[in-house]
This record gives C-alpha cells, sequence and structure tokens, in this order.
C-alpha cells in the first residue's frame, strides 16, 4: 500500500555528495578501528592473527562499503517533504522507512543551519521545532531553504532564527 | 506582591545549615579515617578543643553566608512576571513571565516544619536550567505568590460564611499534624488575609480534596508498587560507600569472604529470596513514605496535589498544561484492578516520574468518573480499543525470544553443571512476548486518541488531538512483508517530548490515525 508518495519534493542532489563525503569519513574511521581491534588480538593471541585480520577486515569493509555507497543513495531517494499551509510532511530513514506530520500549528521555531561542509555546496538544512522535539529537512539549496524557512514561519505565525 | 520582598528569615538557618552540612561533608568524608583515629584517643588527645572550635567557626561562616544570601534574595511580581534576585558575589536577576510557568511546587523538610515555612519552586518549559526556588517562604506568602501569579479564577464558587464552614468540617475531620494545611484549612484563620491581599478572588473554589488516600491504602499501593528496582539502585549506592570508607571495608570484607566460604546453590537461593523480600518491604517503605497523605485538590483552573510523610509536598499544575493522561497498571495490581493515573505534564524536565501523579492507587473502574472530575479533557466514556493483528504475534514473539534463546544456548554450552537452570527463561519471554503482543491496541474516539502497551505493567495513555505535536508512521522491510507498521506520537514533556507508539499495527489503521491527525478545515468534523 502506498503511504509514501504524498509527501513530493526531493532533496537537493548534491545531498548525495555531501552524505558520500560524510560516508567515506565514517568508513575510514570503522577500518581504523578494525585495524586497530585485529592488531590487538593479534598482539595478545598470535595463533588468532590471521583469522582476526581477515574477519575484522572482511566486516570492515562491508561496512565501508555500505556507508560510502548504498546509504547516501537510499537516503537521498527515500527524502521527501511537502510544506503545505497546515502541516508538514516528512519521509524519510534507510533501513525503516518514516513518515512524520507536524502540524503547522506546533511550530515553535523554525530555521537554516549550515555546516562548513554543507555551505562548500551552497546547501542548508531547515531546523524545525516543536513543543516536543525538532524536525529537519537536510540539505536544501540555500535559497529553497530560506524560502521554505519564510513560508513556514509566516504559516506558522512564529518568529524565524537564522 | 510588587515591592520586593525577602525570604523569611529561617532561610538563613535552613541556607546555613545545609551550607554548613556540604563543607562538613565536604571535609569529613576524605578525612574519615583520620578523624575516627583522632576520636578513639579523645581523652588522652588535647587536639579536641581546637577540632571543636573548628567546627564553630565553620558554623558560624555558614551562618554568616546564610545572611548574606538572606539579605541578597529577593523577589516580587512586576506586570505578571516574576523576578527574583540573589547572589552574594554573582549577582543574578531572573525574569518569568507568569504564563510560562508550569508549576508550582511547595515543599516541606523537617527544617522547614520547624521553623513554619515551605520551599517554593517554580518551574518553567525549559526543564532545569529555568528552575528558580525559594528556600523559605513563609506558608501564607506562598499562597500569596501562587495567587498573585495565577490570579485566573474569577469569583469564588462558595458564599464567604459557606467556604467557612466547610474550611471548618474540613479542619476538623483532618488529623492535626496535617501539616501544608494552609490551602484547605488555615482558610478558616487567614480568612481577612485572603480578601486584604485580593478581594473576592484569591479564595480557592475547591478547599476538600476530590479525593484522598488513607494509610492503609498507600501501604497497599507500597506493596504492590513494584519499585523494588529503587531499592537495589539504593542498595548498590550504600555498597559503594562501604567500600569506599576504609574503616568499613574491612568489616565488608570480613562478611564477604564468610559467604564466600559458603557458596553453595541453596544458600545463594536463600539468600537472594531474602534479599528479594527485604527489598520488597523496604520499598514499601519507601514508598509509604513518599506518598503518604495523597490529596488532590480541584478547581477551575488548577489541580494541587500533597503528599508525603516526612516532607511534604505540595505541586499545582494547571489544568490546561496537561499533554496526556497516562494511566499505569502495574504487574502486582492487575490482579486486584487498581491503577496510578499520572499527568503528562508540559514542562517538567527530569522529574518526570514521581512528578505528577495524581492518583497513586485507584480502582479501575472508578477511572472514568476520576477523569471526569479531574481532568474532563481526557475523559472518554468507555474506550474501545482495536487489538493488534494475530499475524504481528508471531514478530512480538521472534523479538521477546531471540536474546533468551541465545543465552540460553550459551549457558548451556558453556555451564557444566547448571545450565539447563537458565531454562525457565524461555517460557517466561515468550510469556513476557506474547503480554505485550495480547494488551497492546489503539483506538479514536471523538477529539481523543489512546494507546495502549504493556510491558510487566500495562500502559494506557490518553491525548486529544490539538496535544499531539508531531507524529510518525514508520516500517521496516520486514514489516512492509507483513502490511504492518509502527505508529508514534508525541506531546509536549520536558525538553524532548513524550513519545508513545505501538509496534505492528496493520498498516491501513496506521494510516487511519495519521490521516485523523491532519490538521482540517475549520468545519466541526461530524462526532
Amino acid at each position: 500500500m502506498d503511504w509514501q508518495s504524498q509527501a513530493s519534493e526531493p532533496i537537493d542532489p548534491r545531498a548525495l555528495r555531501v552524505w558520500t563525503i560524510t560516508g567515506i569519513v565514517e568508513a575510514v574511521s570503522t577500518l581504523a578501528i578494525a585495524a586497530v581491534l585485529a592488531g590487538l588480538t593479534a598482539r595478545c593471541l598470535p595463533w588468532l592473527a590471521k583469522p582476526a585480520w581477515i574477519g575484522f577486515m572482511a566486516v570492515a569493509l562491508v561496512s565501508a562499503w555500505v556507508s560510502a555507497c548504498v546509504v547516501p543513495g537510499i537516503r537521498w531517494r527515500r527524502w521527501r517533504y511537502r510544506v503545505a499551509e497546515r502541516e508538514i510532511d516528512l519521509v524519510y530513514g534507510v533501513w525503516v522507512v518514516k513518515r512524520t506530520l507536524i502540524p503547522m500549528t506546533r511550530v515553535q521555531h523554525v530555521g537554516t543551519r549550515q555546516g562548513p561542509l554543507l555551505r562548500r555546496y551552497g546547501l542548508a538544512s531547515v531546523h524545525i521545532a516543536t513543543a516536543a522535539g525538532h524536525h529537519e529537512i537536510p540539505a536544501l539549496a540555500l535559497n529553497t531553504a530560506e524560502t521554505l524557512r519564510n513560508r513556514i514561519a509566516e504559516w506558522a505565525g512564529v518568529a524565524d532564527d537564522v | 506582591m510588587s515591592e520586593p520582598h525577602r525570604l523569611h528569615p529561617a532561610a538563613i538557618f535552613i541556607l546555613g545549615i545545609r551550607s554548613a552540612v556540604r563543607i562538613g561533608k565536604g571535609l569529613v568524608v576524605p578525612f574519615a579515617a583520620w578523624i575516627a583515629s583522632e576520636l578513639s584517643k579523645l581523652q588522652s588527645n588535647s587536639h579536641w578543643p581546637w577540632l571543636l572550635a573548628a567546627a564553630l567557626a565553620l558554623l558560624g561562616l555558614a551562618m554568616l553566608g546564610g545572611i548574606l544570601e538572606w539579605h541578597r534574595c529577593t523577589y516580587r511580581v512586576v506586570d505578571g512576571e516574576l523576578r527574583v534576585e540573589h547572589g552574594v558575589l554573582v549577582r543574578k536577576q531572573r525574569f518569568i513571565p507568569a504564563e510560562r510557568i508550569q508549576s508550582i511546587d511547595l515543599e516541606e523538610d523537617f527544617l522547614h516544619r520547624v521553623f513554619r515555612v515551605v520551599k517554593v519552586r517554580v518551574l518553567t518549559a525549559g526543564g532545569s536550567d529555568d528552575k528558580i526556588a525559594l528556600v523559605a517562604v513563609s506558608r501564607v506568602d506562598a499562597e500569596r505568590l501562587r495567587a498573585s501569579l495565577w490570579p485566573g479564577r474569577t469569583a469564588p464558587s462558595l458564599p464567604a460564611h459557606e467556604a467557612g464552614a466547610t474550611a471548618a468540617q474540613t479542619a476538623v475531620s483532618l488529623p492535626a499534624s496535617d501539616v501544608l494545611a494552609t490551602y484547605p484549612v488555615d482558610t478558616g484563620n487567614d480568612g481577612a488575609l485572603w480578601d486584604s491581599v485580593q478581594p473576592g478572588a484569591a479564595q480557592p473554589s475547591a478547599t476538600v480534596p476530590v479525593c484522598q488516600v488513607s494509610m492503609s491504602q498507600t501501604i497497599c499501593a507500597g506493596l504492590t508498587s513494584g519499585r523494588v528496582g529503587m531499592f537495589f539502585t539504593a542498595l548498590s549506592g550504600l555498597y559503594s560507600v562501604f567500600h569506599d570508607a576504609p574503616p568499613l571495608r574491612h568489616v565488608f570484607t570480613a562478611v564477604w569472604s564468610r559467604v564466600e566460604q559458603q557458596v553453595r546453590v541453596p544458600v545463594l537461593v536463600e539468600l537472594a529470596v531474602a534479599l528479594l523480600i527485604a527489598a520488597w518491604l523496604a520499598s514499601t517503605v519507601q514508598y509509604t513514605i513518599r506518598y503518604a497523605n495523597f490529596r488532590l485538590f480541584v478547581d477551575d483552573e488548577q489541580l494541587v496535589t500533597e503528599r508525603g510523610l516526612i516532607s511534604r509536598r505540595r505541586i499545582s499544575i494547571p489544568r490546561e498544561r496537561i499533554q496526556a493522561i497516562r494511566i499505569v497498571e502495574g504487574l502486582l495490581r492487575q490482579p486486584f484492578g487498581f491503577v496510578e493515573v499520572h499527568a503528562e505534564n508540559a514542562g517538567f524536565g527530569e522529574r518526570q516520574v514521581d512528578a505528577v501523579v495524581l492518583h497513586p492507587f485507584l480502582r479501575r473502574e472508578d477511572v472514568p468518573a476520576f477523569l471526569a472530575k479531574v481532568a474532563s479533557e481526557f475523559s472518554i466514556e468507555a474506550p474501545t480499543l482495536s487489538r493488534l493483528p494475530l499475524r504481528a504475534r508471531r514478530r512480538y514473539l521472534i523479538r521477546t525470544l531471540v536474546l533468551p534463546l541465545l543465552f540460553v544456548t550459551a549457558s548451556m554450552a558453556f555451564v557444566p553443571h547448571w545450565g539447563w537452570l537458565s531454562l525457565p527463561v524461555v517460557p517466561g519471554a515468550f510469556w513476557y512476548g506474547w503480554r505485550r503482543w495480547r494488551y497492546a491496541g489503539w483506538g479514536i474516539e471523538g477529539d481523543h486518541l489512546y494507546l495502549r502497551t504493556a510491558g510487566l505493567a500495562r500502559t494506557f495513555v490518553i491525548t486529544t488531538r490539538r496535544r499531539v505535536q508531531s507524529c510518525s508512521i514508520r516500517q521496516s522491510w520486514w514489516q512492509r512483508r507483513a502490511a504492518l507498521a509502527s505508529f508514534r506520537f508525541a506531546v509536549a514533556s520536558g525538553l524532548a517530548g513524550a513519545h508513545f507508539g505501538v509496534v505492528d499495527l496493520e498498516l491501513i489503521h496506521a494510516i487511519r490515525v495519521y490521516e485523523w491527525l491532519r490538521p482540517r478545515s475549520r468545519q466541526k468534523p461530524s462526532a
């Protein structure tokens, strides 16, 4: 049953590149941790050295490939949002698909954020806070994000904080 | 209240003693062994006058600090805003608009009782950061402060003489030891004062508690509270104290080595049973002390709960701030049909566990009447609960059985003689998973949304459409194959909100709830 298609707007394609970069960083750190673990095992239990290296590195390589190559693509394809006058609808998630509804009247603040990596690609994320936690639309083109922020602020009747 | 008020002078002693104890603790604990050895050769030692002098000097300094703090701390209400100025070295000013205040708590410890004062705590939505505590305020001032912050009540619902009569009756029927009695009882004495403060406005319309829990009921509630775990955390704290304090360590290790010598399974079982019973009784005592003399008052604007044996605590919550009602049936209470009613309140941060108990021990069949009286926004006649589909059951069972099966396999494989002892874990887990599936459910009625989830305890949550801050459907790959989904919603509570959800309901049902929560156009939906 189709329950995700009502949210229609995709995220900016450049998000894919940003997420790939963060994925690679993640992958490198996974590999480093695996190498340290394997090295320790080899030091302490020399007879296990070979299987330890092979096992740890195999697991680390697979997870590195997943986080750098697979996840960003799925995440980007899945992410959809729709901002209407009364509600915000978000669809996202890699392994578990989530769809979130935020009634416009519940929005307390809305703002845009830009980390160094997002700035490098001219992107920004929109941050939406309610009285029960916050939500984020990641990686929109800067002017799209700003327009969206202003529109949400107007519809929700709140001040936007930049 | 527009001119600055000082705290009650008792604050000097309370602050002084508190900081003396704190400093004393900081000095004594690290040097415990040394002090103990000094004390043991007290007669032959000429140091003790110095020690005494040092202690007195410390107390004097602490009192001086108390005086300074008391002198600096003032509070007042200006333009519907509470303004508190305090601090000796760093002066601080806190301004809190009355409409941002989520609750006003009055608390009484032993020292407060001696001086007949209360501690006033003002909580706002920001959580722990925005907390203001006035250490000692006379009871009359505390009520006056509350009345000037929340003057919302219109005319008193009872004529003056009738109110007086009711108050007098209550005064007779309540035990003399009842503290914090200003709200219902002292109106007889302070009636004139109330009138002079705010003519005809501040008289609480409800001077008789809506419900009151007797001592025997409180003890029953304690016996079935299932908070044995609390006792064990206290015990582990005690253990670390014993373990760290050098003179006690010897005692501890001596006892432990005795125990170790006799480690045989029967002894261990006996020990465990004894410990469990002790924990159960201790948690009952703890619970009773905390919840004794529970009373609940209701007026048009707010709910006031009051509880505690040694330190009394009164919490006022504006009714408008209640976001959801949670009805919890503990495992031990289910056979007897008693529940605990909580209010999910926007603004309580870390103290959620016990801050907003509306009734500690209510008969299940009395819940609808209770809600109609106390939180009418959340009262429903007869909730019809849709249970989860049969095909969800397998998923619930698999989820709860995976870990126990691994555990049992491992212990059978690695523990030579006693491994089979872990076998009962499997039917236990099976029963638990079945329960979780059996009692989970959801429902919509009018403007109400309710969910039931179960672990060992069964929890029933009721909220209304306008209280839901956000909601979501989630579906994993396996859920998609079975056309199931999970549903979650959030209401304001603390900083991150409170989330409630059901796992593995029919996808179409999840979508139905989601669509139902969608804001719709102004016209009234057909009921």
